[in-house]
């Protein structure tokens, strides 16, 4: 737990950082007041001596962690990490082939990915899922929702 | 006299057929939530947005509003029949609920649940009904100094109650801020943090944002680590005895009241109530030692105390519209995206959202009664659900509901970062409650700020000189201190058990 909280705290660290900068290069003060950077500015200051403190009282051990130590199920994390780039294709392929083809791709792979073999069952969903639920919420509810290029 | 005529009115429109439809569709869809494990209130009303983009303003707080309490008493179903909270709140009902269905009283456990929400519920939007004008009048004195201040405190109340490390609560208040100022600077019109993406000019969109971080984050670790399923347990016998209800009667009283009086408070959280509730049930129990092996009151106070928190939560974001939890920034969130800024001027300026929203409590919570005391055996078969359908039917839901809000796969793709964020934090037991709070309230704030910092040519001190602005400040201060104080003195109780 340990080692993930400081890694958290040297991302936040380089967060502020970028903030600092990028706030900086706008104007902390004007003729009228503070100007657009001042408040980003100073938070970013904060949090950085923030994170830093939070640095130095993990490497004394003064932050109370709890027992708890940061388990990642190897079985489990490779489903989400196959979940999750599922997840990025069918988003780069919405604007392309359209909401109900990218979840009909989607849908059955999620639900292979996650276990269900009854192909049927899959079928099923992966219909209702992606022209049912378009059809419901783009022609029904009018909710915007992308044909893609094939127009369907 | 003038908040009762405006309740009535509020009730005429809230009983119209279409807006009782909206509350109906919303404690369903809530109620799915809540029972759905995993899922809570906040993702929940997260992904349930988009739902609601194309109904009037009136309606869709109306539904979202009904999905929070909905999801609050669905919670209540998994606990008693799983022993696994649906929602944070209620994992003390856990303690006792799961004995109860042990010992082959589910139903009484879920009936008395449901009688104890209904009755905090009702009471609560009571009282909320009533303090609402006088507080709105108050907070109408409130300049910009005054309105930085209360949102300083909220955010010092919400850090401040947020976990086991007050530097890890303030950074991700921090970031939170941060994340909310990407975008057009709304003073001067200057682009920030944008680096030169069209999409970035109006901000990082906050459902996205939320969305990414409880819905997609929250599917991500339950397919790390998917949970139990239900096995057979029936459910007979909703209807207490006469003895369980002499002994829950007192119980569902003083929830009502500690739920209510700690939803005041903004940052304390759905789960602080429920505890106390319980504990304060203990301490006056005459046999102490049945709680924790099936004591009904051990279910009716914290039931209680979580429906009453919710609606007496209702009131910091309405009158003052500084939210107290999570959910209630997403509310905020779907308050924002209608055009409407919750806070004393809409009292003024739309009496009749207001007023008709206040008065949907009241009917959702009939509803929901109607929803949870009957139909409880169709719920429970949610729970039959394999979890693989509730990964993929969320997810596909999260997309849409993204993509919807304007209709670009950028939202999508913040959504997406946001989910990986959230799942790392929650891994990490790091408190996401600060950072959804800061980012719905940044903005306000950072007006706030720089409009009083113009009014006192930059001086500070404008916070300190004026006195509900001071008073205000001195109380963030304190809350700071008794914040670091508390964990101090928990983390030197803890090493000395250790030792």
């Amino acid at each position: 737990m340990k080692r993930g909280w400081q890694a958290a705290a040297v991302t936040l660290l380089a967060t502020f950082a970028f903030f600092i900068f990028e706030s900086w290069q706008l104007s902390l003060r004007d003729t009228l007041g503070p100007g657009p950077g001042f408040f980003p500015f100073w938070l970013g200051v904060l949090g950085a001596v923030l994170a830093v403190f939070l640095l130095t009282q993990l490497h004394l051990n003064r932050v109370d962690l709890g027992t708890e130590a940061l388990v990642f199920d190897r079985a489990g994390v490779r489903n989400a990490v196959l979940v999750l780039v599922g997840l990025i294709v069918a988003t780069a392929l919405l604007d392309v082939i359209g909401f109900r083809l990218s979840m009909l791709l989607l849908i059955p792979y999620l639900l292979l990915v996650l276990g269900v073999r009854n192909w049927v069952t899959v079928g099923i969903c992966a219909v209702a899922g992606s022209f049912g639920v378009y059809y419901v919420f783009f022609d029904l509810l009018k909710v915007p929702l992308p044909a893609g290029i094939f127009g369907f | 006299m003038e908040g009762l005529q405006l309740l009535l009115s509020g009730f005429a429109a809230a009983l119209s057929l279409q807006n009782l439809l909206f509350a109906f569709a919303g404690c369903v869809l809530g109620t799915l939530i809540g029972v759905l494990p995993g899922l809570g209130p906040a993702a929940g009303t997260a992904i349930l947005i988009p739902l609601t983009f194309h109904l009037d303003a009136t309606g869709a707080i109306i539904m979202l509003a009904a999905i929070y309490y909905g999801a609050m008493y669905g919670g209540t179903i998994t606990s008693v029949l799983i022993n696994v909270p649906g929602e944070a709140a209620s994992v003390v009902t856990c303690l006792d609920g799961y004995q109860m269905a042990l010992q082959g009283r589910a139903g009484t456990a879920l009936g008395i649940a449901a009688i104890g929400s209904f009755v905090g519920g009702i009471f609560a939007a009571v009282a909320l009904a009533i303090v609402a004008l006088p507080l709105a009048r108050f907070a109408l004195a409130f300049g910009p100094p005054e309105f930085f201040s209360l949102m300083f405190v909220g955010l010092c109340l919400v850090t401040g109650l947020a976990g086991q490390s007050l530097a890890a609560a303030l950074l991700m208040t921090i970031l939170g801020l941060l994340l909310s100022l990407v975008g057009i600077d709304p003073v001067r019109g200057a682009p920030r943090f944008t680096f030169g993406v069209p999409e970035l000019y109006d901000g990082l969109g906050f459902v996205p944002v939320v969305m990414g971080l409880f819905g997609v984050a929250e599917i991500l670790l339950i397919i790390e680590t998917p949970f139990r399923r239900m096995g057979d347990i029936k459910i007979k016998g909703l209807w207490p005895s006469r003895d369980e209800w002499k002994r829950s009667s007192g119980a569902i009283g003083r929830g009502t009241v500690i739920g209510f009086l700690l939803g005041l408070i903004p940052g304390v959280g759905a789960v602080i109530p429920t505890f106390m509730a319980y504990i304060i049930e203990k301490r006056l129990s005459k046999h102490p030692e049945r709680f924790g092996n099936g004591a009904i009151e051990g279910v009716a106070s914290p039931e209680t105390a979580n429906n009453a928190y919710a609606n007496g939560a209702m009131v910091p974001l309405l009158v003052l519209g500084v939210p107290s939890s999570p959910t209630i920034a997403i509310l905020m969130g779907a308050f924002i995206i209608n055009g409407l800024t919750p806070g004393p001027f809409l009292f003024q300026e739309r009496p009749d959202l207001v007023w008709t929203v206040i008065a949907s409590f009241f009917t959702g919570n009939v509803i929901l009664l109607i929803l949870n005391l009957p139909l409880v055996g169709v719920w429970a078969k949610l729970l039959k659900m394999p979890y693989q359908y509730l990964c993929a039917g969320t997810l596909l839901f999260c997309i849409m509901g993204a993509y919807s809000l304007k209709g670009t796969v950028f939202d999508v793709g913040v959504m997406l970062v946001f989910g990986v964020v959230g799942y790392f934090l929650r891994k990490l037991n790091m408190p996401l409650a600060p950072a959804v709070l800061a980012l719905v309230l940044g903005p306000f704030m950072e007006k706030s700020l720089r409009t009083s910092l113009e009014m006192s040519a930059g001086d500070f001190s404008i916070f300190l000189t004026r006195p509900i602005s001071a008073t205000l400040m001195v109380f963030a201060a304190l809350i700071i201190a008794v914040s670091a104080f508390q964990i101090a003195a928990l983390k030197s109780i803890r090493t000395a058990e250790s030792k």
